[in-house]
């Protein structure tokens, strides 16, 4: 049975963990706001300046699961036009932002109640379910961005031998799962709580 | 509902002592003796009783009645 805790050790540890998720969560925002206005500037643009002449490159290096392909510079049909793609591209990468900065959001809050000596609050069940099912939601739905941009991508640079499948992103939604068991505990520790509160 | 309740009023009444004075001689907070004396607690330690009977010079029992219905 654990009888011994060291109080400041976790209150110290607290602390950075909550400076770290507010930089985190100003990171996040800021980068939105950066994809945001790429978007504009992009979606602005005409056309022709953003194309890429791709007959101009040796090769192309792919890494998949630590296996390096070398791409073959004649499946590339000289000039791309990446307009499309890299607004796809942005669109993913605004959708990712999104996600990163609700679930630092849904930390910070509970860092704040944890640092305010109430653990087991409704409001911290709140957020851990809330993150549980940002987590299961973005694995489904944050892969179908990716593959939206890859397909646009091949399609843009004329790579006939490439094609693009969904997968879900299946540790995210294991993940979540793991943080919806840990929210019912919680809540079970609020209702304990709960108890304790109701007693003199 | 709770059958439970707590007749702190009338003991303090009977003994001419306020809530504030008996906090203070239990070292129990006036929000917790004000919780029960209105009813809005679940439980009660055995410890805190103890220290409201010394307080009070009474018994548990002058303290807490079963209302039946």
């Amino acid at each position: 049975m654990y009888t011994q805790f060291n109080e400041r050790k976790f209150k110290t540890l607290i602390k950075i963990t909550k400076v770290i998720a507010k930089i985190l969560f100003i990171f996040t925002i800021f980068s939105l706001v950066v994809i945001l206005l790429s978007m504009i500037v992009v979606a602005a643009l005409p056309k022709d300046v953003l194309t890429v002449d791709l007959s101009m490159v040796q090769h192309i290096n792919v890494e998949i699961m630590n296996i390096q392909f070398r791409l073959s510079t004649t499946m590339f049909t000289g000039d791309v036009l990446l307009k499309n793609s890299l607004l796809l591209g942005l669109v993913a990468g605004a959708f990712y932002m999104v996600f990163f900065s609700y679930v630092v959001h849904q930390m910070g809050r509970i860092l704040r109640d944890v640092s305010e000596e109430i653990p087991f609050s409704e409001n911290n069940v709140k957020s851990l379910y809330n993150m549980s099912l940002a987590y299961i939601v973005g694995g489904i739905v944050l892969p179908i961005f990716l593959a939206l941009f890859s397909w646009q991508f091949i399609h843009a640079a004329g790579i006939a031998e490439a094609s693009v499948s969904y997968s879900m992103h299946t540790n995210m939604i294991a993940g979540g799962i793991l943080i919806w068991i840990l929210a019912s505990i919680f809540q079970y520790g609020a209702f304990l709580q709960g108890e304790v509160d109701q007693t003199v | 509902m709770m059958k439970i309740i707590v007749r702190l009023d009338r003991v303090l009444a009977d003994r001419k002592m306020s809530l504030s004075e008996l906090a203070e001689r239990t070292n129990i907070t006036i929000v917790n003796l004000s919780n029960l004396k209105t009813g809005k607690v679940k439980a009660i330690r055995f410890s805190t009783l103890e220290a409201i009977c010394v307080a009070l010079k009474c018994q548990p029992g002058d303290i807490l009645e079963y209302e039946t219905e």
